[in-house]
């Protein structure tokens, strides 16, 4: 390992101890963790007959997977002759 | 009949509209030459009707007078109107009568001009209504204009046949020299308008007998230093010294020019503003030294010039600058009579000359110019013999040169004598005038030698080279004979009527002169009496005798006088005292070195400048693009660094300078 | 039962790790999958904080939008990581080597 990577490492060294000085000079509250099933995720996420949930979003974001899909497979084509 | 002046410079002023507007074929005779005459006569008629008020009395000045509102800036106005007094009599006189004989004389004198001979008459018409603007002038501003606009007109009329190269030089030249003058009377008349706040010659001149100072307006050294630059003006438009050099050159022109505006009118405005300021010039005894001493030197200084001079005008030019000389060094020393004495003698003498000398000076130029036109040549070396053939330009040059060398009874004797008594008494005062006398004596006796040289060398003796001369037409010919007649018997004006020295006096009476009741015999019999009259009248007839040697009888050597020491003077004279040269020299070393002075300056440190801020960016973006490594690892680690900086900053410093 | 400061530490760690392996790798690929581990650390906190949303905030129920979130993160890691493969392969295509050191024709 040379002296650069070793500087990169020593960086991000700092950095995590840095996050962990910060995290642990907080104060957290006690309590236990809370139960979630996955049908209340699929109730924020579709929504219920009281609120719309994050729908339009879910769509969107499809779309733009499908987007990205696509254009990952028109970069990696090969050139034809 | 006064209140009607002001029509006075409308005559030729019409007469300069329709000649340059009018199409061709109304222009009649001479192409615009009868609108000239009517226009000029008309003028002269009214003046003289002016001027027989005045002498009856009448004057026009003060808040009499009408006036008309020029130029409103909010709160402030300027106005312009007439004054009439004594002193713009003599001058109403002097420019109507040499006018409108100089426009008749021009009939003849431009009859084969051709084309240009329609501007020749617009701008003599121009000129003339300019000048009778300035005379009637009631306030500086007022007067400034019409300054402006004469030398204008002798630049529009020196420069008349523009074609040629020395004439356009010359123009150029009279005008930057007397814009010299210029300037200084603008400063002197912002001074006056910044202490006084008016211009009007009513406001400035005092009520009374409690000057402006007194009046507590101005401090003494404020008016000292305005009179002077004023006089400064005069120096430029009367071709004093230093700024004498124009007038010769201004020979350029025609000669009808010369003698209208080079002899008998332009540069007379000098004097009569030095006239004019009287009431504050007597105010600044250290001023009326200043313009005794410049029209002393100017005096002696031209007439040694004119000695070596072959050019016929340039004599006649040169002389004109001495007679000026002699003219504003009366006003000087008259000054110091009236602050002294309370007789208001120089002052009288200086404007008696004015007048005597507009006369027989415009008649000497009409006749050189019925020689040149005759002859064809202006060089003295060159002529000889014409008195045969032009017998009547001949003798009316002679009148012209008795009268400017001061031989009884002629009017150049009693104007002339009366200037030099008045320096003369003058001494008693302040010992510089005995030095001044003796230069005015000097150049009494130089005026007499070069002018008979010069009647002598042309009309005298035998024809030098070949020509055909003949006498003028009458229409040139009957002004120089009323010229000549004028030239006698002006002087005798002192033992009319009243007498011209009261007449004078009355203008500026408010001075306090307490007026000589001289019987006007007694003047007479005072100059007659004074042994100093008979010095300048011996040394005036030695002068004519020394001429008569040396250029008529034959058998003198003349060239004795280009060898050796007389040669080093003949060649210092030849150059004009080198005066010009210097001139040019300061000219070209000083300002031009002063202008590479600032070229350099503009191309090394301002546009360096702003070069250098180009040099600066683009090396500054040559540096900072070599961070673009393209070093993918570089950037992240630089972001990862950004990142871990800014969390220690905002976690560590922010709460500390907070708790600050 | 594990603290919520414990999950946040771990994650931070993993974020730490992930960002090592940025910086440090010479094969793209592995770049690649650097930034995928810094996002599954992103992921691991909104869980967290979702997970003990009742003990943040006393007055409220528990709220699983956070771990609806991570679901939308999953699926955006997923195409950036397909896009960022097509680049790579490309960019293969055209340099024949997939070093990070070698690719750095984008400069002055």
């Amino acid at each position: 390992m040379n002296v650069a990577n070793a500087m990169r490492a020593l960086a991000m060294a700092v950095l995590a101890l840095l996050f962990i000085a910060v995290l642990t000079s907080l104060a957290w509250p006690e309590g236990p963790m809370d139960d979630t099933t996955n049908e209340d995720v699929a109730k924020t996420l579709f929504g219920t007959s009281n609120s719309t949930g994050y729908g339009l979003i879910v769509l969107f974001i499809g779309l733009l997977l499908l987007v990205a899909l696509l254009g990952g497979i028109f970069l990696a084509k090969e050139e034809r002759e | 009949m006064l209140e009607y002046a002001w029509l006075i410079p409308v005559f030729p002023f019409a007469a300069f509209v329709l000649i340059g507007l009018l199409p061709k074929r109304t222009l009649f005779w001479e192409d615009g030459g009868g609108y000239a005459i009517a226009g000029a006569a008309g003028a002269f008629v009214l003046s003289m009707f002016v001027v027989w008020d005045v002498i009856n009395g009448q004057t026009l000045t003060g808040a009499d007078a009408p006036r008309t509102t020029w130029l409103v800036i909010g709160d402030f106005e300027v106005k312009f109107g007439i004054w009439i007094d004594q002193l713009t009599a003599v001058m109403l006189v002097v420019i109507s009568v040499v006018g409108t004989l100089v426009v008749v004389y021009s009939g003849g004198y431009m009859h084969e001009e051709g084309v240009g001979r329609r501007r020749y008459y617009a701008e003599i018409m121009l000129f003339i209504s300019v000048m009778y603007g300035l005379v009637i002038a009631d306030n500086f501003l007022q007067m400034f204009i019409f300054w402006e606009l004469v030398g204008l007109c002798s630049y529009l009329l020196i420069g008349f046949w523009y074609e040629k190269p020395s004439a356009a030089v010359a123009a150029k030249r009279a005008f930057i020299v007397t814009r010299v003058g210029d300037i200084m009377f603008m400063a002197g008349i912002i001074v006056l308008f910044k202490y006084v706040g008016v211009l009007d010659f009513s406001a400035l001149f005092g009520q009374g007998s409690q000057s402006i100072v007194e009046q507590g307006l101005i401090s003494q050294d404020m008016l000292t230093l305005s009179t002077v630059l004023i006089f400064g003006g005069a120096i430029g438009k009367s071709a004093q010294f230093p700024l004498h050099e124009w007038l010769p050159d201004a020979m350029e022109g025609p000669t009808t020019v010369s003698a209208l505006i080079h002899a008998a009118t332009m540069v007379k405005a000098g004097v009569y503003l030095t006239a004019r300021t009287y009431p504050l010039l007597v105010q600044t005894p250290e001023s009326l030294l200043f313009v005794a001493v410049i029209g002393g030197v100017t005096a002696l200084l031209a007439a040694t010039v004119a000695l070596a001079s072959n050019d016929i005008k340039r004599v006649l030019a040169y002389s004109t600058v001495s007679q000026l000389g002699y003219m504003i060094l009366g006003l000087g020393a008259g000054g110091y009579l009236v602050i002294h004495s309370q007789i208001g003698g120089g002052y009288a003498a200086a404007m008696f000359h004015l007048m005597n000398h507009g006369f027989f000076k415009a008649l000497l130029f009409l006749c050189a110019g019925s020689v040149i036109h005759a002859v064809g040549t202006n060089d003295l070396r060159l002529m000889g013999g014409i008195g045969k053939k032009m017998r009547i330009t001949s003798l009316m040059m002679l009148i012209g040169s008795l009268a400017i060398a001061g031989i009884p009874p002629l009017s150049g004797f009693w104007s002339k004598d009366e200037v030099l008594a008045s320096v003369f008494d003058a001494n008693e005062f302040d010992p510089v005038f005995a030095l001044l006398w003796t230069m005015g004596v000097a150049t009494a006796f130089l005026t007499a030698f070069y002018m008979f040289r010069m009647w002598f060398m042309t009309f005298a003796g035998e024809p030098r080279s070949d020509f055909h001369a003949h006498e003028s037409p009458r229409i040139m010919t009957v002004p120089l004979m009323i010229l000549a007649g004028l030239a006698v018997v002006s002087g005798f004006a002192l033992f009319v009527g009243d007498g011209f020295k009261h007449f004078i006096e009355l203008a500026i009476e408010p001075l306090g002169i307490v007026g000589e009741d001289e019987a006007l015999l007694d003047i007479a019999v005072t100059i007659l009496s004074d042994p100093l009259t008979y010095v300048t009248l011996v040394l005036a007839i030695v002068g004519i005798s020394l001429a008569y040697r040396i250029y008529y009888m034959p058998g003198f050597d003349r060239s004795v006088f280009v060898k050796g020491v007389p040669g080093a003077f003949h060649r210092a004279l030849d150059n004009r005292w080198y005066i010009s040269q210097f001139y040019d020299d300061f000219a070209y070393k000083v300002v031009y070195g002063f202008s590479l002075v600032a070229d350099a300056f503009d191309r090394y440190v301002i546009d360096g400048l702003v070069n250098g801020i180009a040099y600066l960016g683009a090396n500054m973006g040559n540096s900072i693009r070599k961070a673009q490594s393209g070093d993918v690892r570089r950037y992240t680690s630089l972001i990862v660094l950004g990142i871990i900086l800014l969390l220690v900053f905002m976690i560590y410093v922010v709460p500390w300078a907070r708790g600050l | 039962m594990i603290e919520l400061e414990y999950w946040l530490i771990f994650s931070s760690l993993l974020f730490a790790i992930g960002a090592y392996g940025v910086l440090t790798r010479k094969n793209a690929i592995v770049v690649l999958m650097s930034i995928e581990v810094m996002l599954n650390a992103a992921n691991i906190n909104l869980v967290a904080f979702s997970s003990y949303y009742s003990s943040l905030h006393p007055d409220q129920g528990p709220d699983p939008s956070g771990q609806a979130f991570a679901l939308f993160s999953i699926a955006i890691a997923a195409a950036e990581v397909a896009v960022g493969l097509a680049i790579l392969l490309s960019v293969y295509r055209r340099y024949q080597t997939i070093d990070v050191d070698k690719i750095n024709i984008l400069r002055w």
